[in-house]
Parts: C-alpha cells; structure tokens; sequence
C-alpha cells in the first residue's frame, strides 16, 4: 500500500517503512545503538531526500530509546546519573554542530563531508571492535575483568571536576562522560546519527563502565540528544515529517522490544562482534558508493 | 393599472437589455479555448498519482494547436562527478534557473512544430524548454551531457515526457488530450498554456493555471511544518515521546 509523505511530498510502499523500522529497531534493542547510521542511509536508498531522512529519523530515535530505555530501566541497568552528565555535553555538541553543519552546507560538498566522517568513524570503531570482541571470545575471559584492566589511563586520571558515580561504581572526572556526551551531539546534528554506536564502545573503553549499564545509559542519553537535534531540524529546516516518522515509530517499537529479549541472550563479546560486522557493513558500502566509478557521473540536484 | 403597466414597462426592459448589452460588447471571438476538466488536483494519504484532461476548440480547422504543462519551477543544479584522491566527488556543476519540476506538451504535429526557433520561443518539447536554462559564465561551455542528465533524471521520474502527448480530434474542431501526473509530482501551482499557429505564425496564446494540492491531514501537517515550525517540532517529539512510552507499558514482562 502506498502512503503519501506531506514533508517529503512522496509516496511510498508503507510495508517497507514499516519493516525499515522494526529492523533498526530490533538492531537498537539489541545493542542499545540508536541505529541512526542504519536508518539515514537506507531511507535515503529509498528516495527520501537527505535533510528529510535525518530530520525525521531523529525525531525517530526518541520513540525507540524511550521504548528501549524502559526495559533496562524495569531491571536496573541505566546509571542515570552518568547519562545525565554525558547529555549536557550532548546539547552543547549539538550546538556546535549544527553551525559546522550550516558552515559546510554554505561551502557546498556537504554530501562528500558525510560519507567521509561516516566512512572514518564507522570504520574505525567498526575495526576496533572487531578485533576487541575476537580478543576477548578466544580468551574466553568474563567482559568485566577486561574492562578493569582498561581502566583510567593516567590522563583521564588527572583531569579536575571529579564526580562519584555509584550506579558505575566510578569516580571519575565529569570532564570524561561530558565530552563524550558533547561527542556524541555533534555527530547528530552533522551526521544525523544517534551516535550509540560511537557512545557504547567509549563507555566502555574510556569511562569503564560495567557492560550491563551501558546500552541502557547510552539510550537515555540518546532521546534527550535526538529530541533536541529534532526540535532544531524541525525549527530551520522543515525537514521532519511526522507521517513518516509515526510508521518508522510503528515498526521500530515492536522491533526494539523484540532486540531487549534477545540482547539478554548474547554475550557481551559476541554481541560486539556483531556490531562491529553490520558497523563494517554499512561503511564498505559507503566506501564503494565513493571509491568505485559511479555508473551515473552526474547528479541532480533541485534547490 | 399603472402599476401593470410599470411591471410590463421593467420585464420588457429586463429582456432586451441583455440582447443590447451583447451587442454592443462582443468581444473579438477567440480561435482557441480550451477548458481543464478539473481546476484542481487533491494530494490524498493515498495519493498514487492522477491526470490532467484538457479539452479544447479551435473556430479554423486550418491552424496548428500546441497545449503545454509546466509544474510549479526551481532552480536546479547538476554536478558532474570527477575523481580526486580516488574518490569521485561533485567536481563541476552548472545551474538551471526556473526549470520546471513536471512537463508535458502535445501538439497537432504540423510543420511549425519541427522548426527548432520556434520551438525554443515557446518553450515546447524538451530542448524548446531547455533553451537558455542555462546559468554560464563563458556561453561556449559545451552543456549537452548536463542537459541529457538532466532530462534523464526528470523521465527516470516520470516528470518530463519521452514524447509529445496526442492531441486527440473528436473532429476537425474539438480536440482532448490528458496528461499523466505520477504520484511523485510536485505540488504547487501548474500552467497549462495553449498556442495557436496559423500559416506557421503564432497568432494565440493563453496560459491557464491549476492547483495540485495536499488536502486533509497531509495539508494540516505540511502548513503546521510551515507556519508553526517550533510547535511543529515540539509536538513531533511528543508524539514519539507518547508512543514510546505507550509501547513500552505494554510490553510484555520478561
């Protein structure tokens, strides 16, 4: 059946924003990743122009980690203390971003300025994650003993402002989970990703937070930093259609509850590797969009 | 009996003054009408596209008629891509202005219609259309290939036609023909412009207009996105917020 989109102002199949939706959800539930870096692209695989896939999948992702965040909520596992910290950082962040955002747009190469960073950070982590959760799996050790070992490089250490926060049994300075949080609102404003998938390795890595707190953590601190990016894309630009965000909301809550039973049953490690694998995944295909001769050399831009 | 005569005296005003009044404003009489059989095309949630019908009349069945179809118009740039450290990146662009996002054109196929100045004048068929689009600082720049992408992207779409619509007689004077809007259309204000050429010359030309609209909730949301953009923006994030929350209650507990 074929839905018209008011802001897009086009049709398409509702079955397939449906199922978009409940796959980026279920990927979320499971990693406690917004899925943003999953749902732009494919949306804009589908013929949705760019600014709208991004205005409307951040107002997306607020349905989703709501959804998401009550089931670790239910069994204790957010640090809402932490969470809160890292979300100052993000509103700030997004503040910055979406002036280089605006700055790049003004230079034009926006697009080229995306898939890079997408291609950088995706990669990247993508890799690290990979060769982590491998590391790990062979040595068959438990997930905790590996961060503890990880723990507090001497730099980290030293910086002021320190804060105790007893959900992580961390004490640690509130400089760490602000700047990642300031990180994080950057990339969804320029990127328009929720940024979990940057989010959950640096908390793990970098603050050393026990596994268990991290997807809850990194979800509410997700729907605060989307809810803003939202409020600013719908405030500028016009870009989010709220038709096409409630059918990606439809798919999306049932898939994120279906990932929160599943995520239970994988392994820290292994459920890494598998990030690590659909992160790589999306970024080859980034990367082969850029690197090999497109068939088309030309592209068509309407103002 | 005054009085009888009095009404008598108005109804025999009343029934020549028209027949006067005719006579003596007669308009000069027009070749050409045509007449849209819908002034306006709603955009439903369950839009999958609709059509133009124009019919239309000409008083000499000696001339040659032209109906074209312009959606509302932007500006619209094409790159080429080139290759810089590997990767191929928007390199070279070059901007149309005022190009219309839907077209359509029919005509009588006659002599006139295959003289290239003429077609440019008017803007009829796709390279009539295309004639000084252009926005170029040096005017030798060669634009054929941004051109034919262009065009091409526009027919991917189904927005610009591969040929001329039939114009199609029920005789020598009447004539209808329909032009197909894909559900991707653009809304916005449409021109339907007609031409009459006689002996090769063009001696008429009309422009009407039509709206293609989005009616209903999809109207409501798209001037709420406009006019209201941060009440928009607030009330979206409620929404998801709501459903959110809703499905997380009704969850089912592990």
């Amino acid at each position: 059946m074929q839905i018209y989109l008011p802001i897009a102002e086009m049709s398409v199949p509702i079955e397939l924003i449906v199922i978009l939706g409940t796959f980026v959800g279920f990927v979320s539930g499971v990693f406690g990743v917004g899925g943003g870096f999953l749902t732009t692209p494919l949306l804009i695989f589908m013929g949705i122009p760019a600014p709208v896939a991004v205005g409307t999948q951040s107002c997306q992702l607020v349905a989703s980690g709501i959804s998401g965040v009550m089931g670790y909520w239910r069994r204790g596992n957010v640090d809402f203390l932490i969470g809160t910290v890292m979300l100052v950082g993000g509103m700030l962040g997004s503040v910055v971003g979406i002036f280089f955002f605006s700055l790049f747009r003004y230079m034009g190469q926006i697009d080229l300025m995306i898939s890079l960073l997408y291609i950088i950070l995706l990669g990247s982590i993508g890799l690290m994650m990979l060769f982590e959760g491998f590391f790990t799996m062979m040595k068959k050790k438990t997930v905790r003993s590996e961060f503890n070992r990880l723990k507090s490089p001497p730099l980290i250490a030293r910086l002021p402002y320190k804060m105790r926060f007893a959900r992580s049994k961390l004490y640690i300075s509130a400089l760490v989970p602000g700047g990642i949080g300031f990180f994080s609102g950057f990339l969804v404003s320029t990127m328009g990703v929720g940024g979990g998938f940057l989010l959950v390795p640096a908390m793990i890595y970098i603050l050393g937070m026990p596994t268990l707190l991290v997807a809850g953590t990194s979800l509410y601190q997700i729907i605060f930093t989307s809810a803003f990016a939202a409020l600013m894309h719908a405030s500028i630009s016009q870009t989010v259609d709220v038709i096409l965000a409630f059918w990606l909301i439809a798919g999306g809550v049932i898939g994120v509850q279906l990932g929160v039973l599943v995520s239970r049953r994988v392994t820290g490690a292994r459920a890494r590797v598998i990030l690590a694998l659909l992160v790589l995944g999306v970024c080859l295909q980034l990367g082969i969009q850029l690197f090999i001769e497109p068939a088309n050399l030309f592209e068509v831009v309407i103002k | 009996m005054r009085r009888a005569r009095t009404v008598l005296h108005v109804l025999m005003v009343l029934t020549i003054w028209p027949m006067v009044a005719h006579a003596q404003e007669d308009p000069p009489k027009k070749v050409l009408s045509i007449e849209l059989a819908f002034d306006h095309i709603d955009v439903t949630s369950g839009f999958s596209g609709a059509q133009i019908e124009v019919f239309g009349h000409r008083r000499d069945k000696f001339t040659d008629v032209a109906i074209v179809v312009k959606g509302p118009e932007k500006n619209i740039i094409v790159w080429k891509k080139a290759q810089i450290l590997g990767a191929w990146i928007n390199r070279y662009g070059i901007r149309y202005r005022r190009v219309p996002l839907y077209y359509g054109y029919a005509h009588t196929g006659g002599e006139v219609f295959e003289n290239q100045e003429t077609m440019g004048e008017i803007g009829l068929g796709i390279d009539g259309l295309m004639k000084g689009k252009a926005d170029l600082k040096n005017p030798a720049t060669k634009t054929d290939a941004y051109q034919a992408a262009l065009v091409n992207s526009m027919r991917a779409k189904k927005v610009y036609p591969e040929e001329p619509q039939q114009l199609n007689f029920i005789n020598d004077y009447f004539f209808r023909t329909r032009f197909l809007l894909p559900a991707s259309a653009p809304t916005g204000t449409y021109k339907i412009q007609s031409y009459l050429f006689k002996d090769g010359k063009l001696i008429e030309s009309d422009t009407d207009t039509m709206k293609v609209e989005q009616v209903g909730l999809n109207a409501f949301v798209h001037e709420s996105a406009q006019d209201h953009a941060v009440l928009y923006g607030i009330v979206s994030i409620l929404l998801a917020l709501a459903s959110g929350w809703f499905v997380g209650i009704l969850r089912v507990r592990p």
